[in-house]
């Protein structure tokens, strides 16, 4: 059974780059995301500048390399640094991706892709239950962007996703970027991906630009959303009924001001829904 | 196939060199994995980066370095760790004291950057007889040349500045210098006199204050340690673990 989960409003990701912009103008933002890993450190900078920003803002935590569904045991000194730091931001949920990124003691700091297996089904949504039971915070995973499929696969992406969220009765941090940089990588209608997904387990939607390649979509979070993503995120959006919405820039960072603007277009999407 | 064959088999095409072409679409893993991992290494070492140029360290050292030591850990702020020592072993060119030295003066800014800061002791009148520790972003290094100063200068400018620039003078030394984190968490590097190299040296593995005086007494009869100690208790360098 799903908790209700509260909406935050917009947020935008935490990023160095707007540290000196942030603290400078307090500027009126619901909230904002941040990297677990970039604070799960001793001390120093980074452990300030979290602090300074949780006596303005609410903060979520989102991750990077949980790697859930990598084939050997879960990292638990790693689980324990992340509970540590989730005591420190209150953060309301936590998320980290759909994918698996280490192996045989190597990391590979990629969030890479699983075969839509049932092997890899029960793995990863045992795996998830744990997790989420250990951390006493719901926990969400994100649906990536991919660049292969496996033949191996017995089911589409999104059976597979629905399946483990509901199997391990955590929840989902939908990305309708990476819906549409899959969809147009691997052929399928990212409408009926949105179809398929069970409403209530959405906690959060990520917006964020990606760039064309020629022959293929890659989720470089260095550019405007897109109209399509848009369309795809008023249609989730209206059938869920309000969730908090998380606009991602990594790269080519804009001003603060200018990243904002960006994500505000989906607040006021929101406002015109209402109406 | 079963899923650990599976990533088995992804892992291995994902270490392949960079130069050796992927089917498209792993293609894009395959990149993405070098490309993020040379990156990191050139941000924590941006020192020697600065030393070979981009193209020659990517070549030269963190390609030949990451094929053997992959990331092992989870945080990519402590990549390159181990570094200092593979060059050690692998690096056998001229200017190799000069790059292994930069390596581990780069490795060791990393470190301070992010590691603890431990709560710092009350300084009482008893506390000269309290084993007191140098924090632990705190690192004492002596040096035949002025490295720290000479990574200061280099820093300065983009890595690309030195295809067409000279380097900055390095200045002759001994230098004695600790490298540590102040209280607005910036990296920096203090230059010692080799009697406030010795004293902090005590407390690198532990001891207190009134033991690490006596001895310095013996060769630095002068030396003005209740004004050292001011200042380094001012910047918060001790801690009683």
């Amino acid at each position: 059974m799903a908790v209700a989960i509260k909406n935050l409003g917009i947020g935008i990701g935490l990023r160095p780059a707007h540290y000196e912009e942030i603290f400078a103008t307090l500027p009126k933002i619901d909230w904002f995301e941040i990297i677990s890993e970039n604070f799960m450190v001793e001390g120093g900078r980074p452990l300030a500048i979290l602090e300074k920003i949780l006596e303005h803002y609410p903060v979520v935590q989102h991750g990077v390399n949980l790697c859930i569904g990598s084939t050997e045991p879960l990292d638990w000194d790693y689980l324990k640094r992340l509970k540590k730091l989730t005591k420190i931001t209150k953060t309301p949920w936590l998320s980290d991706h759909l994918c698996w990124g280490r192996l045989a003691g190597a990391h590979y700091h990629d969030l890479l892709p699983l075969p839509y297996t049932q092997e890899a089904l029960t793995l990863v949504s045992e795996r998830a239950r744990i997790v989420q039971d250990f951390l006493e915070i719901p926990f969400a995973l994100e649906n990536l962007s991919s660049y292969v499929t496996f033949k191996e696969s017995e089911m589409s992406e999104w059976d597979f996703y629905r399946e483990i969220v509901e199997r391990a009765e955590i929840y989902m941090m939908l990305d309708v970027n990476n819906i549409y940089v899959s969809s147009q990588n691997h052929g399928f209608n990212p409408f009926e991906y949105l179809e398929a997904m069970p409403k209530e387990r959405i906690l959060q939607i990520h917006l964020a630009g990606h760039t064309n390649q020629g022959s293929y979509l890659l989720d470089t979070h260095d550019n405007y959303v897109c109209d399509q993503v848009w369309e795809l995120y008023a249609h989730i959006y209206q059938q869920i009924g309000g969730v908090s919405t998380l606009l991602e820039w990594d790269e080519n960072y804009l001003s603060f001001d200018a990243t904002w603007k960006e994500a505000l277009k989906a607040k006021q999407f929101q406002k015109s829904l209402c109406v | 196939m079963r899923l650990q064959e599976l990533q088995v088999a992804f892992a291995e095409a994902l270490r392949e060199p960079l130069e050796k072409r992927q089917k498209e679409g792993l293609e894009v893993y395959h990149q993405q994995y070098w490309w993020r991992l040379l990156k990191t290494l050139q941000d924590n070492f941006p020192m020697v980066t600065r030393l070979f140029g981009y193209k020659s360290f990517n070549r030269e050292i963190a390609e030949p370095y990451l094929m053997h030591h992959p990331p092992s850990h989870w945080a990519l702020c402590q990549l390159g760790q181990t570094l200092p020592q593979w060059l050690q072993e692998h690096y056998q060119q001229s200017d190799r004291e000069l790059v292994i030295q930069s390596a581990k003066l780069d490795a060791a800014c990393g470190k301070t950057f992010w590691c603890a800061q431990k709560p710092t002791p009350i300084f009482t009148e008893e506390i000269t007889q309290t084993k007191l520790w140098l924090q632990p972003h705190c690192k004492l290094f002596l040096h035949k040349i002025d490295l720290c100063l000479f990574r200061e200068q280099l820093l300065k400018q983009e890595v690309d500045y030195y295809n067409r620039n000279p380097f900055p003078k390095i200045e002759p030394g001994p230098c004695y210098s600790l490298i540590f984190r102040n209280p607005k968490n910036a990296v920096v590097f203090e230059r010692l006199s080799t009697a406030q190299y010795l004293l902090l040296s005590h407390f690198q593995k532990g001891d207190c204050i009134e033991e690490a005086c006596a001895h310095l007494e013996q060769n630095y009869p002068e030396a003005d340690v209740g004004l050292w100690f001011h200042k380094w208790t001012r910047l918060k360098l001790f801690c009683t673990h």
